[in-house]
């Protein structure tokens, strides 16, 4: 089977600093997969690599089978089934829930110029699947209630389940979550749980997480790499990274000879 | 009562070309946050276009103004893909001073090409005035006003229901979340740069018309002026923009009507000046909130 995302090699230098080093990472289809690792260890850098925003300085990117070439415009790169949410929210604040959806919607609906200039009925016709589309999305995840609220205004927790439905709405083959419960209560957790199960299960997409509460990933993940000071430190099952002896230093800030 | 009525007409028109000018202003600062100096110049081109295509091609009214709303919009998309686009990532005054460049390269360029000399613009629409009870309208102002109205609600339109809207506001709140959802930021960008060179080639067309003069240096202080009312309305916010717009104008024609017509200018610094200290938001904008 194809894998869903593919890493070789990535290696991104900034000046004279090297926040990712040589990380080889793979996400099987339909596979959950979480990336862990103390602060500052590159994580987020390593999903700029992935998504295109901030290229890697060396090193592939696979995406369903497919390479992502040099200097790929980040739109590109999404276009080819990558998707993404931010640690710190970035929803299109000022628009409403159901608007950001339908942006994200936006490239799985295209029209020809002219039948958008002379809004022929196709046009409409169009216009109104992918707003019954993005409709379908929302109420599966429970958010038709707030469809029309700008998206700046909802609760924290309603933010992120946006965010991740927005991204769903990309149609991706893999999404990548980062760090999706910060800031979240018990209760919100355990939504955000269930919500990131749907996704593998009933969307059938794979599903990269990064995120600090280790209750969260214990559960959902199927592998583990771990990651620290930009390096790979181990790979595994939940079972194996918790008693791997390394991961255990790099989370206590063990000395070399502790 | 009866020269209140008169100025406010006359303010209203006049008013309209800097709502005109101001909408484009904002739209493009919106997306870009960039402050583009060219604009004024850009509606200069649009008034020279008018010109041109009048006199020896012989348009008529509405096809000079359609032709000049496409003609500039083709220039902004131009002066955008060449002198910002290689910006879009440096520092924000590295792109402001290329504006200013670009503003002094149309000026004098112009100035080179069709020498500087103030010319009549072709009175293409028979000049009647309609009298209401003392208070005269002409059938220019008329067209100005309906003119802009129609250009306003249309941009409006685009921008809120319209799917290259939906990805303009996108792009104007977040370049990289927007590129993430698989927007291409490059497109969204050229397009706002087209409306708004569309928009002030109309009001140079319209300027045209009204003043009967045009130059190639006759960009510059309405485009200031665009500013301050941009400013005025509040930054980021379409009415805010059309409605600093229309009270710029009459300020401007109260102020000459009040014989103090050599001040005009400075009335309207003045404007912005307070408004900078007192509501830095402007009318319609967004306050600032920052959370801690």
């Amino acid at each position: 089977m194809t894998k869903a995302l593919n890493a070789e090699h990535i290696t991104k230098v900034f000046g004279g600093l090297t926040a990712v080093d040589d990380v080889s990472l793979h996400v099987d289809a339909k596979e959950l997969v979480a990336l862990i690792g103390p602060n500052g260890a590159g994580k987020t850098t390593f999903f700029n690599c992935l998504t295109g925003v901030a290229p890697a300085t060396s090193g592939t990117v696979t995406i369903g089978g497919y390479e992502v070439k040099k200097n790929t415009k980040a739109y590109k790169v999404a276009q080819m089934g990558i998707s993404r949410t931010f640690q710190n929210i970035r929803l299109f604040s000022e628009l409403s829930v159901l608007e950001n959806v339908l942006i994200a919607l936006t490239n799985q609906y295209k029209e020809g110029f002219f039948t958008a200039v002379l809004r022929l009925p196709s046009f409409y016709k169009t216009e109104a699947s992918m707003e019954e589309h993005a409709k379908r999305l929302l109420k599966d995840f429970e958010l038709e209630d707030v469809m029309y609220f700008p998206a700046g205004n909802l609760p924290y927790g309603v933010q992120r389940k946006v965010e991740i439905v927005r991204a769903l709405a990309t149609n991706p083959k893999i999404i990548c979550l980062d760090e999706p419960a910060a800031g979240m209560n018990p209760e919100e957790t355990a939504d955000l749980t269930k919500l990131i199960k749907k996704i593998q299960t009933e969307y059938g997409i794979a599903v990269l997480l990064i995120e600090h509460d280790m209750s969260l990933v214990m559960k959902l993940a199927e592998r583990i790499y771990v990651l620290a000071e930009g390096k790979l430190l181990a790979e595994g099952t939940p079972q194996e990274i918790q008693n791997n002896p390394d991961v255990i230093n790099a989370y206590l800030g063990g000395g070399a000879n502790a | 009562m009866q020269t209140f009525l008169q100025q406010l007409i006359n303010g209203l028109s006049l008013g309209s070309i800097y709502a005109l000018l101001a909408l484009g202003y904002m739209i493009v600062y919106g997306i870009s946050k960039l402050l583009n100096f060219a604009h004024g110049d850009v509606y200069m081109l649009g008034a020279y276009w008018g010109y041109y295509t009048i006199n020896y091609l012989h348009f008529g009214f509405f096809t000079a103004l359609i032709t000049a709303m496409i003609a500039c919009g083709l220039a902004g998309v131009i002066i955008e893909a060449v002198a910002y686009r290689p910006l879009r990532n440096a520092p924000r005054v590295a792109a402001l001073i290329t504006a200013i460049g670009v503003s002094f390269f149309l000026e004098n360029g112009m100035s080179y090409l069709c020498s500087s000399d103030t010319r009549n613009f072709p009175q293409v629409i028979k000049r009647k005035a309609f009298d209401l009870g003392g208070v005269t309208i002409s059938n220019i102002q008329l067209i100005i006003l309906v003119t802009t109205i129609i250009l306003m609600f249309g941009l409006m339109w685009i921008i809120n229901y319209t799917k290259v809207g939906r990805a303009m506001r996108s792009v104007s709140t977040d370049y990289d979340a927007a590129s993430l959802m698989g927007i291409n930021i490059n497109h969204a960008v050229s397009i706002t740069f087209a409306l708004g060179s569309a928009l002030a080639g109309a009001a140079g067309v319209l300027i045209g018309l009204y003043y009967n003069s045009i130059d190639p240096l006759m960009g510059m202080t309405p485009g200031i002026k665009a500013f301050v009312a941009a400013v005025l309305g509040g930054i980021g916010s379409i009415p805010g923009a059309a409605v600093g717009g229309f009270l710029i104008g009459l300020l401007e024609t109260g102020v000459t009507a009040l014989g103090f017509s050599a001040f005009r200018d400075a009335a309207v610094y003045l404007v912005l000046i307070v408004i900078l200290l007192v509501l830095p938001g402007g009318l319609f904008g967004k306050k600032q909130v920052e959370k801690v």
